[in-house]
């Protein structure tokens, strides 16, 4: 689910990174306490800790004034909005942080509990050609029995987690190893690609071929063009009509479920 | 069709290095987190544009955000973007390259713009769309994956030429790109031998009159659309309507050219003023002497003496004095004589009277230098303008003459590029005689984003060149009060070219003042003729 309220994500981002966080979400305004952690990952001002570290003391996080309504923002308040470079700034660091995971299904059992092992990526799949599309799919495999999920990350939402293994609870050992699960997972989908009419790429392969006739036309005809320049252009046209599919792990990590 | 593949070699790898390292691992919140930012970042597959709820404080243009999608979805990023001067153009480039920037589809950009723009391109982007630049200075690094603004100048120096032509670009701008018209000079070689992906190519001049310059822009863009050279000159060279219309679907697959008349926006008005200046005895027979000294002669020089004395005194003794011969000696002995500049004086007047900002255009430097002088002697605080100055000082003028003094002193070299809509008085001190740069200098203050009328003084001096080029040909053709767009097309299509050249012959071939002004007079009605039949057609087409 794509963010829908800026504001609260905002609000949410600063608070899990334990960051004081004073909001006014009628006039878009934030008011956050930056910890150092947080300083030096937002702020851009290495040598001031450099410099506060080398004399063997301690630095003042900044305190962050922010706003999302572009006239409330003054010298003192910047403006904050999908696309500023802050904003840029903070999604690179959720990215970097929520990167890998293994987590424990958390629950309170009474008895000995065993705690069933799944790999769990989420991917980014990039359809690029004359048009361009971007689709986020999770899948998880579980490494027992090599059972292959799709929409796995809306199952995981639905439980809660925690980073400890919770009392009377044990993990099992995977049977398949978490790279050779990555490898299924990427098998799989492979196979559905391969199943997959693809007639995006069709008409954006056929584009390319029309491009490069009419290129080839023009040098056939014109001596001003000579091979270099000719290569350059061809490989141009390539850079933009070849279609290609890219798979990119948002994240991912090991996830211990109950049930079997 | 071979589809290219990538996968992702590497997130495995580390996922195990992190956990068998026991490294920091993220929690659910953290985790979750991460995959709604993933999920609020992707290009969804319909044809809009990502990048207008990222930059949701412009108010877009209808036909600003038209054309966005139209160079991103129809014509795959390569395009000319030949928009009347004051629609917007850079804003129409900025949101392309914001969009592509988003889709991750652009890393490493080269945008070539004139010398006097690198800095307002770099702040305009920085500003208004949130995108970071580099500006090329003494030591450019061109290997780095960046967007860097570059004057062609510096870009086509060595050892900076070399360096870039080693580079792939995502994306190659070039502003002003009808200077690159003529496929014989470096400059478009040089761009042409460039490797790039989509190219923008950002021009108000219509290219559609000469056929070679468009031939060689949309080449730039599009080896092969139009042909090759020759069959291409030798076929549209002597246009029908059929291959017209031929020529024109072509040349729409690559080029976007939104007209004012077309656009939605509530233009203001502009209010034409003619000031009719009476030359003192004195001026005018010095007047009529430069003209009688120089009608037996068939060089140029005569127009320019002419142009120049109606311009300043200072203006003509600058020239004067770099020839030295009997005559001109004569001349600058006689031109000393002279009390101030009757024009100069009424100049004074009319911006007392104005008693606000505004904006006065002269031709010439050694006028420029005067008027300072003149306006200063009168309490009226002015700064200079030139295309010569450097970029800062460019920006210092320009805010200077925002908050602080009444007048900007223009002359033709600051024309281009410098937008000053917070004024909106011109005063067209002595005029060019190229209608397009006429448009350039309004274009200045009658842009997007005025939120007043416009009034343009045009000064004149009775019984001169400047009286009969300003009331038998320029009002004539109401070239003040209409759009230029089409004129370039009617000169070209009446095989005229350029005004200029044909004014100028006109007032050195001629024997007497009466000649002059007949010719004068039938240029006039030839091109408003071919003014109003356009109309009709455009009209007709149009109902």
């Amino acid at each position: 689910m794509a963010i829908e309220n800026l504001h609260e994500f905002l609000v949410t981002y600063f608070t899990i990174n334990h960051c004081q966080v004073d909001s006014n979400q009628k006039d878009g305004t934030l008011d956050v306490r930056l910890t150092e952690e947080m300083d030096e990952r937002l702020m851009n001002r290495p040598f001031y800790w450099q410099y506060v570290r080398k004399l063997n003391q301690v630095g003042t996080p900044l305190e962050l004034k922010i706003t999302t309504q572009y006239n409330k923002a003054t010298k003192d308040r910047s403006y904050l909005s999908f696309g500023t470079e802050r904003f840029n700034k903070i999604c690179h660091d959720t990215l970097l942080k929520g990167r890998f995971t293994k987590l424990y299904q958390s629950i309170a059992p009474r008895q000995q509990t065993a705690l069933y092992p799944w790999l769990i990526i989420n991917v980014k799949m990039s359809y690029i050609g004359k048009q361009q599309e971007e689709e986020l799919r999770s899948y998880g495999i579980h490494l027992i029995n090599g059972t292959i999920i799709d929409h796995a990350f809306e199952w995981l939402e639905q439980k809660e987690w925690t980073t400890t293994i919770p009392d009377f609870c044990y993990p099992i050992t995977p049977l398949i190893q978490m790279r050779n699960g990555y490898l299924r997972i990427e098998h799989f989908i492979l196979e559905q690609l391969q199943a997959n009419q693809h007639q995006w790429a069709e008409a954006s392969y056929q584009h390319l071929q029309e491009e490069i006739q009419l290129l080839n036309y023009f040098k056939e005809r014109e001596q001003s063009l000579n091979e270099a320049h000719y290569l350059t252009e061809k490989e141009n046209l390539k850079a933009i009509y070849q279609p290609k599919i890219s798979l990119q792990v948002i994240n991912g990590g090991i996830f211990y479920l109950a049930q079997p | 069709m071979h589809i290219e593949l990538s996968r992702d070699l590497e997130f495995i790898d580390h996922l195990l290095e992190g956990i068998d390292q026991n490294q920091t691992l993220a929690n659910w919140k953290h985790f979750k987190l991460a995959y709604h930012v993933a999920d609020t970042l992707l290009i969804p597959r319909s044809n809009n544009l990502k990048a207008l709820d990222q930059l949701q404080h412009i108010d877009f243009l209808p036909h600003q955000t038209d054309t966005a999608n139209k160079v991103i979805h129809e014509m795959n990023g390569r395009a000319i973007l030949a928009d009347e001067v004051g629609l917007g153009k850079t804003i129409e480039a900025g949101l392309i390259l914001k969009e592509y920037i988003l889709r991750g589809l652009i890393k490493k950009a080269l945008i070539i713009v004139p010398a006097s723009l690198v800095n307002q391109w770099a702040s305009e982007l920085h500003e208004k769309f949130f995108i970071q630049t580099t500006i090329a200075k003494k030591k450019p690094v061109w290997t780095n994956d960046d967007i860097m603004i570059t004057s062609i100048d510096l870009a086509k120096r060595e050892p900076h030429r070399q360096a870039i032509l080693e580079q792939t670009y995502d994306l190659l701008l070039i502003d002003e790109a009808h200077k690159l018209k003529n496929n014989k000079t470096k400059n478009y070689q040089f761009v042409q031998a460039l490797s790039k992906k989509y190219c923008l190519l950002l021009t108000a001049t219509p290219i559609q009159n000469k056929l070679n310059d468009v031939f060689n822009l949309v080449t730039l863009l599009k080896p092969g659309l139009l042909g090759d050279q020759q069959t291409f000159l030798k076929r549209f060279d002597k246009p029908t309507r059929d291959l017209d219309q031929h020529l024109q679907r072509l040349i729409q697959k690559v080029m976007v050219r939104n007209l004012r008349h077309e656009t939605v926006l509530d233009w203001t008005k502009r209010h034409i003023k003619t000031i009719s200046v009476t030359f003192t005895e004195e001026e005018y027979a010095f007047y009529q002497k430069l003209e009688q000294a120089t009608i037996g002669d068939q060089s140029i020089n005569k127009t320019l003496y002419l142009r120049e004395f109606c311009s300043s005194r200072e203006a003509l003794y600058t020239t004067l004095m770099k020839e030295d011969s009997q005559l001109t000696k004569e001349l600058v002995a006689d031109l000393e004589q002279l009390p101030h500049h009757s024009k100069a004086i009424q100049l004074v007047e009319l911006i007392k009277d104005i008693n606000d900002k505004c904006i006065v255009f002269t031709e010439y430097r050694a006028t420029q230098v005067y008027l300072q002088w003149l306006l200063k002697e009168n309490q009226i605080s002015s700064v200079p303008f030139r295309g010569g100055f450097k970029r800062g000082k460019k920006d210092w003028m320009k805010q200077l003459f925002q908050e602080q003094a009444q007048v900007l002193i223009a002359t033709e070299a600051g024309g281009e590029g410098i937008n000053l809509q917070f004024c909106n008085h011109l005063i067209n001190y002595d005029l060019p005689w190229n209608p397009m740069r006429i448009e350039q200098r309004i274009g200045r203050i009658h842009r997007f984003g005025q939120k007043n009328d416009v009034h343009i003084y045009n000064f004149s001096i009775e019984k001169t060149i400047e009286d009969h080029v300003l009331q038998l040909l320029y009002n004539k053709i109401h070239l003040f009060e209409r759009i230029i767009g089409h004129l370039d097309q009617i000169l070209a299509e009446l095989n005229l070219g350029s005004l200029e050249k044909e004014i100028t012959q006109m007032v050195c071939e001629s024997k007497t003042i009466g000649e002059m002004k007949v010719k004068m007079n039938n240029l006039a009605e030839v091109i408003d003729y071919a003014q109003e039949e356009e109309n009709h057609n455009g009209n007709r087409e149009s109902s």
